[in-house]
């Protein structure tokens, strides 16, 4: 494909956003709540979108198309085991907006720190997500490159790539915070949806006449890939390994339980709710059969993340279809990236400045947090340019990483007897075996470190609690509160 | 924990095992896209519905 074909698609793409990012930050205030959190202001529909743009990246179309390839159905499978992992949100979501409300939390570990009463609790959590979610930002960034560099035949090189998403990533968080991401989130997530859904019907109905002559060439020529463990890739180990921290990704990543914070009204969060799982399951079925396509049209790839871009070079796809899909990747991964360097700049800004300093003018905390926006991009750029083992590593491990923070959640909101001791023991000793076993292949008992690092910070946190004394009042305080707000509201 | 709450919680314990246990045991031998496919698509879909119905009675709550 001609570079000069992709570099106007991108170039329209971003023009787009920046009128979209533009228009959004007409309502703008220059402090910390709205440009992290949009003053808890958006509506449903748009919280539904920047949802289901934030959490889905470029994994989708290349990975887990890719995982399809290898796989089969598991990976089917281990994505809608996450997606239910929604119920979540239907449990903590009125939980996390009512004590948002009241107490004025624009973070997640501002919610953990003050339940807690541990400013140590608050600065360990945002340095641990800092951790695990520059380099996952990294890798998203590589797959831009990768895929530029790829389609155009290596007229883009990967570090103009690199550059162009980079730069996107920035602008639009910059810009207009929370509502400039929201909204041009909004527009990158119908991007994300059209293009897919349109490429993948004409793959579907050009090569094989529709769906039932997809399916019956999968059961006539490759009938293992409908079934698990199937052609081995998802034998049981690897797919709890990869479901289990997957479940609990609606309360364990940052940038998305910060969104419990952004809908206007609980109204709004049950728009938000439901349109995401929708969105989700239609996102999640067209990557699954993206990936089924090139295991028929293309079975001898020799790696499953090839199968996106080469389907893409097959002449079944028109080639203005091709481009849309190459933005629709673009769009899914820069809008991954820029909530995440939005999140963890509100986690500067609040978790670590103002914890440390209370005092600090407002203002300041507005102009350092939003200075971090660029900064945070441009160490994710430089750690993708260098493109390190440890960042693959860090990144892969960031789902069972994060993943420990969840205990400490859980007892914020039903466990009075919770301290602050036991949530940092939990998240700092989780997080070091995540890495750990991660990075030397670890498997006890054949288990990967998602499974274990969730175990070990449950048992920590419990038994380092029973241990250690809690904050009882700020507790009951707080669990009053909520639990009678649930009730007024009618949430469980 | 209230009750609501307990019941949701013991439904969806049920529901996403089942999504773990039934694949790869009574499907994982059946090679067609009525197998694992057609179950864990029809897992997602009464997911979906359910929390629809626990998010249902939400108020207003501004």
């Amino acid at each position: 494909m001609k570079a000069s074909y992709i570099y106007l698609t991108v170039l329209a793409y971003f023009l787009l956003g920046t009128i979209v990012a533009l228009y959004a930050k007409r309502n703008m205030v220059r402090d910390v709540s709205d440009f992290f959190i949009a003053n808890r202001t958006i509506s449903g529909f748009v919280a539904a979108l920047t949802y289901s743009a934030t959490t889905y990246s470029a994994f989708m179309l290349v990975g887990l198309a890719g995982l399809t390839y290898i796989g089969g159905v598991g990976a089917w499978g281990f994505e809608l085991i996450y997606l239910s992992g929604l119920v979540l949100v239907a449990f903590f979501g009125p939980r996390f907006w009512l004590a948002g409300k009241k107490y004025n939390y624009i973070t997640p570990s501002e919610l953990l720190g003050d339940r807690y009463q541990s400013k140590g609790l608050q600065v360990v959590t945002a340095v641990g997500s800092i951790i695990f979610l520059i380099p996952y930002s990294a890798v998203q960034l590589i797959g831009i490159g990768t895929l530029m560099e790829g389609m155009s035949g290596g007229a883009i090189p990967f570090m103009a790539g690199l550059l162009i998403a980079t730069f996107v990533a920035i602008i639009w968080a910059y810009i207009g915070g929370m509502r400039a991401v929201a909204w041009t989130d909004s527009l990158q997530a119908l991007i994300m949806l059209i293009v897919s859904s349109v490429s993948v019907l004409f793959g579907v109905y050009g090569a094989f006449g529709g769906f039932g002559g997809l399916f019956a060439s999968l059961e006539a020529k490759c009938p293992e890939w409908l079934a698990v463990p199937g052609p081995g890739y998802f034998n049981p180990a690897t797919f709890v390994a990869l479901a289990l921290p997957w479940f609990f990704f609606s309360l364990s990543n940052p940038q998305v339980s910060q969104r419990l914070f952004i809908p206007r009204s609980l109204g709004a969060m049950r728009t938000m709710v439901m349109g995401f799982m929708v969105f989700g399951f239609i996102y999640t079925f067209v990557s699954i059969v993206w990936g089924l396509l090139a295991r028929l049209l293309l079975p001898d790839l020799p790696s499953g993340d090839l199968a996106t871009p080469s389907l893409l070079a097959l002449n079944i796809i028109p080639i203005s279809i091709s481009l849309l899909v190459l933005v629709g990747i673009t769009a899914a991964a820069i809008s991954t990236i820029n909530s995440i360097i939005l999140t963890l700049s509100s986690m500067v800004s609040q978790d670590i400045l103002k914890a440390m300093n209370p005092a600090i003018a407002e203002s300041r905390l507005f102009n350092v947090g939003r200075l971090f926006v660029p900064l945070f991009a441009i160490v994710a750029f430089l750690f993708a340019s260098l493109k390190l083992g440890l960042i693959a590593v860090l990144s892969v491990a960031s789902s069972a990483g994060l993943l420990v923070i969840v205990p400490a959640i859980i007892g914020a909101f039903f466990w009075k007897r919770g301290t602050a001791a036991g949530a940092i023991t939990s998240i700092v000793i989780g997080g070091i075996v995540a890495f750990w076993f991660q990075f030397g292949g670890v498997k006890p008992l054949g288990w990967g470190p998602g499974v274990w690092s969730g175990i070990i910070a449950t048992v920590l946190f419990v038994v380092v609690s029973l241990l250690t004394t809690p904050p009882r009042e700020k507790a009951e305080e707080f669990m009053t509160y909520i639990n009678g707000a649930l009730k007024e509201n009618n949430a469980i | 924990m209230n009750n609501q709450l307990a019941w949701w919680t013991i439904w969806f314990l049920i529901l996403v095992l089942s999504a773990f246990i039934v694949p790869f045991t009574f499907l994982s031998g059946v090679y067609k896209v009525t197998g694992a496919f057609l179950y864990w698509g029809v897992f997602a879909i009464v997911a979906i519905i359910s929390v629809g119905i626990i998010t249902s009675k939400w108020g207003n709550g501004r």
